[in-house]
Formats: structure tokens, C-alpha cells, sequence
């Protein structure tokens, strides 16, 4: 489990994080979502010993993580913007991540890089960009560490490739109950692969829940009445929003689908749909109940 | 802490393989640079010569100021570029044990470098037997450039952990290495309180004595020698306790800086401007002095402040990649004012100061050495190390110097002598003082009569293992008899006989040892004892036939012979002419006919001098006198000849 508490990081007078609080469970895919210059990578920098904090603690399994070479051993970070060894090939890239991490594993790097079509005494170089992603990938998984750190890591990769290496990181999860944290500003990049996710804002995490409880907990429908009807014929739901085009109104309700169907349906309602409402629209509606306009946070 | 926890072998491993192109390069480039130069030095070289110290190190001090950086860079560049710090940081190892173990891994390539230096100046000694290289010579070059190396990698590590880019730390590390000895320097040059002067009230004449300047690391005492020649001696163990404690100091300093450094400092300076404008005004320092100091027309002034201008843009361009003008400018003044305005300031405070005259009181001890010793290449050790605590004496000397006449023309002065003061606050004062030869002769009667100077005087000429004869090799057994006669009879010399013991006009005995740290030169007349005379003409003699049988009969060479008496007088050819023209088969047959022969130094002699083209001068002493009249009577009557002929024609 990660535990941060009261973390405060400015660069000069500029404050990046402040008094900012996270709880991260073990063996879950945490999404950190946040706009562009949110303290996303700051975070994951400070959390991985990268950059120093200025207040405030991390702790990871009960241990404090600055200077812990020990934990370290357990925590692999993938940034944004990927580093390789001038004329490095994959395979010097892994003796690398070999000789700095005790549980590395050879062979299930060899046989990663033959799955994604790798040649591994190609120099990193010289490969595409997609592909110098998925190398980074590979060496973290094969670090056999307790808890990963992706930066943006996903981003711009194809469908393809993304689907196998979420399914990969699936099997790295249930072989040792990996914790997995990746940070993106686009929320569909996360949609598909998070169990939590946690919206990084001025500073702090302003909101924080599980994908399941998400969608499950809010939904949109598209209803119509006979008579003439507004907002407030609805009195006994939970409204997020409510908009009305001609006679049809589309409401995003918050709460127990079955127990709104029923009350609902006392209108006789001549139009009745249930639609799935995506992660960005969930976001952007939790957003404003929480007094934000979305447009101003993603 | 475990040890081992500070020291991460896979880590270093790998830093250097990722490097390993680079470090192999300058792994080599000394040792075998210093190969080439040393064989160059021995290339075509006929007669034996004693390594000079700067002329093999020259390379490995180059080296000094560019390999320790290459070396910082190497293993701590990443630190320069936020994606390796992202990754390199991101790995399961402390700040800590990265620091300690690229340090390591650093002083280690330096020690390799320096090992494998010496190991090559080693075994150029041993294949290059006419190339005399001491090996204590060879252990003084490995601990000072290994401390020296060391020195400057923990300084640019020191520098490179406040640094955001590459080039700011090369600055901030010239900054460390040189800015207080250049200031401290500057203020030795300029201070009049840091000068003692003899005032003499009949005469009006001040002489200005040295006070004896720090030690500085070995960076800037290096660079002082090569730029200012102001010392020979290369190695200096208070430099090396200098560096070997500050460099400790700098270690620890580092550790902790580097522990606190924010590492998303990259690509930047330095993480707060007004670090950036301190160092810049720091390096603008060394300008505003040198600008002052340059006495020009006021258009060359404006040229140099004009360039300390241009300075100060490129500088925020390279290291900041940009400029920002109106700030630039509103510092550049800013600077310029204050900077100038604190030179000047303690240019008026040193005014102010009193003078200092120096006082009996004031002295400790003395010593002296003879002025001319210098123009012998004799090495005054000595003088650092013996002092003499005669308040007696010290009151006699400085007297002496009080009453000294200071007048080139007056033909009463006939010796100078280095006198040397201790004062009691610690400073060392040497002066060049000349001497009436009664007061010349009272000053030596009265040092003699000290048995520690006479000692140190003695064993300062005595200590010598490598002989040469006019650059030439002798055997072990004459090597220890030459040295054994040498010293019987220094040891039976009066201080003023060893003062005046002069240079031979024919040849001399030069003694070398590398003792003290020092190469100890000596040179004494090769007849300052009958058997010396006979040992050196014994080899000069065999080293002349061995080259007249290689030239006799290759007319190509240009060849010119003389003629030198026992005396060492010239014999002259004609009037005012000493070339001998027309008898030179004279004296190759002369010289071919005396093969095996042995000469008697007892015997009357004359010496023949032969300059043979790619040869160094030749001498062939003989004792076939009659001969030699012979020669000199038929070359003066050719050259009568000659010149009746040329006159009759010219009538």
C-alpha cells in the first residue's frame, strides 16, 4: 500500500503539490489523471526517490522511501520521456535493469521481446517510437517489482499492442500481485485499464474512486413524457444534470439504477433509455458536484 | 551502514561500460603520450642526458586540466539531463552510493592511468640506458599527478553537484581551483604591508626583499610555474597535504550536496539566478584586475571593457542559453561598479597600511648562500632547510645590508650573497645583498664557524649518484671513484673556497641525483683533482677516437679544430683567430696514432677540441706536446702564407 500524506513540492516559488493526500491499495491499477503541468510526473518522480520533497511523507509497505535502497527494490518507474544508453541494444539495456535489480528475469525478458517481435541486439536507437515504449515496458515488468510506475506510458501506443500489454501486466499482476500506477491526461487511455482513479488537481487529489463504483453509481437516461415537465418533476432523484431538447430531456442521475427506473416509471414515460455514460462523462459530472467546472480541470 | 552499501560494483560496472569507448581513450592518452615524448626525447640524442621533470610530465599536466573533468562528466553527466535522471535515479540505489562509488570508480581510473604513466617512464629508463630517468623521479610524478588528478575530479564532482549544465560546473571548478590563489596572489603582488623594505637613509636606496608566497594545489602551483616561471621545483609536499585535505573536505562537502541536490535542476545554470550572477561576477574578478593592472591608451581600456561586455552576454548564452537584455545590462553595470569599486577600495586600504622595516627584532634566524651558485644550476636546498639562530649574526647581517653601498660602478663591491631571513611572525625573506670584500670575507668566517651550515653546504654538493662527463656515461667503478675524489675534497674546502669553486674552462663533471623531490644538478671542473682530470680524460679521449673513426673518412661532415692548454687557455691559429684550418689530418692522425695510449695529468698536456657536425663537441686530451708545437708553428706559418698571398694580391 502507498500512503502519502501532507506532500508539499514547489519548483523555486512555483507550488506544484501541496498538502497532497493519496491512499494506493496493493495489487490494483491506479490512474492518475490530471491536465498538462497537474504535478502528475512530480509525483511519481518524488514517490520513486527521483526528485526530493519538500514536505510531507511516502510510505510504501509501512517504509519511508527516501534514501531506502532496500524498498527501491521493489518500486520500477517508466517516465514520459524514455532514456537509453547511446548505442545501447535491448539486451544491454536489460543487463542493465539485470545488474541493478536482484529479481530480474532473463528469460522472461527474452520471452517478452520475441511475443512484441523485439530484436533484442538491435540498438534501442534505432527503433520506432512505439517500440522504445514497449522496451521500457518489458525491462520494468521483467524488474519482477512490487509496485510500477508508468508516466504517460500507454499513451500513443496501437490497440493492438496496448491490449497485449495490458494483458501482460494482467498476468504480472496475478503472478505477484503487482501494483501498477500510470499517470495520463487523457481519461480513455485509462478508462480500460484502471480499477481506481484519482484526478490530480492545484496541487492536490481532488477526487479519488474506484471505476466499478463510478459507472455503476451513475448513469444517463433519455426520457420523454406527455405532458409538459422540467427538472423539478423529478424531485426524487439525484440529478447531476439536466438538459432539455424539445420534448426529450437527457438526465445523468446519481444512485441505484433499479430504485430511478421504478420511480421513473411512475410517469408512464413515453421514451425510457438507459445509456452507459463513458469515464470522461463521469468525471466531468462528479466534477461540477463538486463545484468545478470541467472544462477548467481536464 | 554497511560499507558495501555505499559501494555499488554492478552500478559502476555499468556506468563505465556505457562510457567505456571514451574512458579507454583517455585511459591511454597519457601513458601513451608520455611514451611518444619520451622517445622523442631519447630519439637521435649521441651523448647520455638526464631526463629534465617538466619536459616528460608535460603531457600527464596537460592531462591534469582536461582528464578529471572528462572523468566527472563520464560517470556523473547524467545528472545533466532530465531523462538519465529519471532513469538513472529511479533505480534502486541511494545518492549516496552513487556519489561514493563514481568517486571511487573515478580515483581508480586516475590511479590506472598514473600507474600505467609510470610503468611506460619505467621501462623507457630501463630500455633507454643513455636516458637518465630517476626511478624516485618516477614515484614523485606518480603520487603528485595521482593526487593532483584526484584533486581536481573531487572538485569538479564538488562543482557538478550545484551545476545544471556541463559548462557551468567546468566554471565553477576553475572557479574553485584558481579564484583564491589568483586573489591571494594578486594581493601578495600589490600588498605594500606584505613587504619588508631596508631603508638606507645615506643613499635613499629601498630594497625590496620576496616574502615567501603559500603553496598552493598543485592546478594553480603547476599553472603559476608554466605561465609565471617563478618556480622549478615541481613537487611540493605542502601542496600535496593541501590537496590531500582539502580534496577530503570537498569529498564530504560534495556527498552531502549531492544527497540534497534537486535534480530537476537540468539544462539550467544553476537552480537560483542569484547563484548564476555571483559566479558570473566572480569570474569577471580575474578581468577587472588584470584591466587595471594593463597600463594602455584609453582606447585599448575601452576594447577590454568592451570585451568584458561581450563576455558577459556569451557567458548567460552559453551556460543559460539565453540572454535576457535588460537585466544583462542592468548587472553588467551593476557589476562593473562594485567590482571595480571593491579593487580599487583595497588599493587605497593597502596605501593606507604602514610600511614594515625590518627590525633585529624581528629576526629569527638566517641563512646565505653564494649569489653565484645559481649560474652553476646547483640547487639550494639547503637554504630551506637550515637556519642558523645567531642573534649575533642575524644583528651582523642585517647591519651589513643596512650599510650596504647599492652601486653597480663602485669597484669595491665584489660579492653578492643570498641572505635569508626567518622572521618571527613566519615569513621567509630572501635577498640578493653585494658586499665589500671585507665585509664578504667576515660574513663567511663567521657562517663557517657554524658546524650545521657547513654540514648542509657540504652535503648539498656531496649528494650525487648519476655522473656525467660532458655528457658522457662513465662505468660504476669511475662513477665511484669520481664522486669519492669530489667529495674528499669538498669536505677539506673552506665556505668560501666551495663558494668560489669555479667552472673549468675546458669541460666539466656534472653530478645529478633527483633527491629532495628536486633534480640536483651540480658542475665541477673536471681537474679539480689529478684524478678526476686523468678518469674524464680517459673517456673523453676513447669517445673521440670512437667518433674520429666514423668521420675519417666521410668528407661530407664539417669539422673545425682548436687547440686549449693546460690552463684552459685558447692557443691561437694566427693573431685573434684560434680555428686551426690547415692542420686538421694533423690532428686526426694525432689523435688515431694515441689509441691505447694512456695520459698522464702530471705530465704538460694540450687539449684538442674538435666541433664535428651531428656530433656534440669532442676533447682529446694529450700529452705528445711536441707534436702539438709542431702543429701550431705549421698552421701560424699557413696562415702567414695565406695572408702575405692575399695581401701581395690585394696590391
Amino acid at each position: 500500500m502507498i500512503k502519502i500524506a501532507n506532500l508539499t513540492k514547489s519548483y523555486g516559488k512555483k507550488i506544484v503539490l501541496e498538502n497532497l493526500n493519496c491512499h494506493i491499495k496493493t495489487n490494483s491499477i491506479y490512474g492518475l489523471i490530471g491536465a498538462n503541468g497537474a504535478g502528475k510526473s512530480t509525483l511519481l518522480r518524488i514517490i520513486n526517490d527521483i526528485f526530493k520533497r519538500d514536505s510531507g511523507s511516502i510510505e510504501i509497505d509501512g517504509k519511508e522511501v527516501e534514501n531506502n535502497q532496500e524498498l527501491k527494490q521493489n518500486l520500477v518507474f517508466v517516465p514520459d520521456d524514455l532514456y537509453f544508453f547511446p548505442n545501447y541494444t535491448l539486451m544491454d539495456m536489460a543487463k542493465f535493469y539485470e545488474a541493478m535489480y536482484n529479481h530480474f528475469d532473463m528469460a522472461y525478458l527474452k520471452e517478452l521481446a520475441e511475443i512484441l517481435k523485439l530484436d533484442t541486439n538491435s540498438k534501442v536507437s534505432n527503433f520506432s517510437k512505439g517500440m522504445k515504449r514497449q522496451c521500457a515496458l518489458i525491462c520494468a515488468i521483467c524488474t519482477n517489482a512490487d509496485y510500477m510506475f508508468f508516466d504517460e506510458t500507454f499513451d500513443g501506443l496501437d490497440p493492438v499492442i496496448r491490449n497485449l500489454l495490458k494483458k501482460i501486466i494482467a498476468k504480472q499482476m496475478e503472478k505477484k500481485n503487482t501494483t501498477i500506477i500510470m499517470t495520463s491526461h487523457n481519461l480513455r487511455e485509462l478508462e480500460d485499464i484502471c480499477d481506481n482513479l484519482g484526478l490530480l488537481y492545484k496541487g492536490g487529489i481532488l477526487f479519488e474512486s474506484d471505476i466499478d463504483s463510478l459507472k455503476t453509481n451513475m448513469f444517463k437516461i433519455q426520457i420523454s413524457l406527455t405532458g409538459n415537465f422540467n427538472k423539478d418533476t423529478f424531485q426524487e432523484l439525484e440529478i447531476l444534470n439536466f438538459k432539455k431538447i424539445g420534448s426529450v430531456a437527457t438526465i445523468i442521475i446519481k444512485g441505484d439504477q433499479a430504485k430511478a427506473e421504478s420511480i421513473l416509471k411512475k410517469f408512464h414515460p413515453i421514451i425510457l433509455d438507459f445509456l452507459p455514460l463513458t469515464l470522461e462523462e463521469v468525471f466531468i459530472y462528479e466534477m461540477e458536484v463538486l463545484g468545478y467546472a470541467f472544462n477548467q480541470v481536464v | 551502514m554497511h560499507l558495501t552499501k555505499l559501494f555499488n560494483w554492478h552500478y559502476l560496472k555499468q556506468n563505465m561500460k556505457k562510457s567505456k569507448g571514451v574512458i579507454l581513450l583517455f585511459l591511454i592518452l597519457v601513458p601513451v603520450f608520455t611514451a611518444l615524448v619520451t622517445m622523442l626525447s631519447v630519439h637521435n640524442i649521441s651523448f647520455v642526458k638526464v631526463a629534465n621533470p617538466i619536459e616528460l610530465v608535460w603531457v600527464n599536466i596537460i592531462g591534469l586540466y582536461i582528464i578529471p573533468f572528462v572523468l566527472s562528466f563520464t560517470l556523473f553527466g547524467y545528472v545533466y539531463k532530465r531523462t538519465s535522471v529519471d532513469f538513472i535515479n529511479s533505480m534502486p540505489i541511494n545518492r549516496k552510493t552513487i556519489f561514493i562509488t563514481n568517486t571511487i570508480g573515478g580515483i581508480i581510473l586516475i590511479a590506472i592511468i598514473q600507474c600505467v604513466t609510470a610503468l611506460i617512464l619505467w621501462l623507457c629508463s630501463m630500455m633507454f640506458p643513455h636516458y637518465v630517468i630517476f626511478t624516485s623521479f618516477i614515484v614523485d610524478i606518480l603520487i603528485m599527478m595521482f593526487v593532483s588528478y584526484v584533486f581536481v575530479f573531487l572538485v569538479a564532482n564538488l562543482a557538478m553537484t550545484i551545476s545544471g549544465t556541463f559548462l557551468t560546473q567546468i566554471v565553477l571548478t576553475m572557479l574553485i581551483l584558481f579564484f583564491i590563489p589568483f586573489l591571494m596572489d594578486t594581493y601578495h603582488q600589490f600588498s605594500q604591508s606584505e613587504t619588508y623594505r631596508f631603508l638606507n637613509g645615506n643613499t635613499e636606496f629601498q630594497h625590496q626583499v620576496e616574502v615567501n608566497k603559500t603553496e598552493y594545489t598543485m592546478p594553480y602551483r603547476i599553472f603559476s610555474i608554466m605561465v609565471y616561471g617563478n618556480d622549478t621545483k615541481l613537487y611540493s609536499n605542502k601542496s600535496i597535504d593541501k590537496m590531500l585535505l582539502l580534496g577530503a573536505i570537498y569529498f564530504v562537502l560534495g556527498m552531502y550536496l549531492f544527497y540534497k541536490r534537486k535534480m530537476e535542476n537540468t539544462e539550467e545554470s544553476f537552480a537560483s539566478t542569484s547563484i548564476h550572477l555571483i559566479i558570473k561576477a566572480l569570474t569577471i574578478f580575474p578581468m577587472i584586475v588584470i584591466l587595471n593592472q594593463i597600463e594602455a591608451e584609453m582606447e585599448w581600456n575601452i576594447v577590454l571593457i568592451a570585451l568584458v561586455i561581450v563576455y558577459y552576454f556569451l557567458f548567460d548564452l552559453i551556460v543559460k542559453k539565453k540572454v535576457t537584455f535588460p537585466v544583462s545590462i542592468v548587472g553588467i553595470v551593476a557589476t562593473l561598479f562594485i567590482l571595480q569599486g571593491m579593487y580599487m577600495g583595497t588599493q587605497t586600504i593597502k596605501k593606507i597600511l604602514p610600511e614594515k622595516t625590518l627590525a633585529k627584532e624581528d629576526i629569527k634566524a638566517f641563512s646565505v648562500s653564494y649569489y653565484p651558485f645559481h649560474y652553476r644550476d646547483i640547487q639550494e636546498d639547503f637554504l630551506d632547510n637550515i637556519y642558523i639562530e645567531d642573534e649575533q649574526m642575524c644583528e651582523y647581517l642585517l647591519n651589513a645590508m643596512y650599510q650596504q653601498k647599492y652601486n653597480d660602478k663602485d669597484p669595491t663591491i665584489t660579492s653578492t650573497l643570498e641572505v635569508c631571513f626567518k622572521t618571527k611572525t613566519g615569513d621567509t625573506l630572501y635577498s640578493y645583498v653585494s658586499f665589500s670584500p671585507e665585509m664578504y670575507d667576515a660574513i663567511l668566517d663567521k657562517i663557517s664557524q657554524n658546524n650545521d651550515y657547513m654540514t648542509a653546504v657540504r652535503e648539498a654538493l656531496l649528494k650525487s649518484k648519476s655522473v656525467l662527463i660532458q655528457n658522457l656515461d662513465a662505468d660504476d667503478e669511475k662513477i665511484e671513484r669520481i664522486i669519492s675524489e669530489i667529495n674528499n675534497t669538498i669536505r677539506q674546502m673552506d665556505l668560501k673556497q666551495i663558494y668560489e669553486l669555479q667552472s673549468s674552462n675546458t669541460c666539466d663533471i656534472s653530478l645529478y641525483d633527483y633527491a629532495n623531490h628536486t633534480l640536483v644538478k651540480q658542475k665541477f671542473p673536471i681537474d679539480i683533482t689529478e684524478t678526476t682530470l686523468k678518469i674524464s680524460a680517459e673517456i673523453l679521449n676513447q669517445h673521440t677516437e670512437d667518433v674520429i673513426k666514423q668521420i675519417q673518412h666521410d668528407d661530407t661532415k664539417y669539422r673545425s679544430f682548436y687547440l686549449q692548454d693546460a690552463k684552459g687557455m685558447m692557443i691561437e691559429s694566427s693573431s685573434n683567430f684560434t680555428f686551426f684550418s690547415y692542420t686538421q689530418e694533423d690532428m686526426i692522425a694525432c689523435i688515431m696514432d694515441s689509441v691505447g695510449e694512456t695520459f698522464d695529468p702530471m705530465q704538460p698536456y694540450y687539449v684538442i677540441i674538435g666541433n664535428i657536425e651531428d656530433y656534440d663537441q669532442v676533447y682529446f686530451f694529450t700529452n705528445k706536446v711536441e707534436e702539438i708545437h709542431a702543429m701550431i708553428e705549421k698552421e701560424r706559418q699557413m696562415n702567414r702564407v695565406s695572408y702575405d698571398t692575399v695581401t701581395n694580391l690585394n696590391q
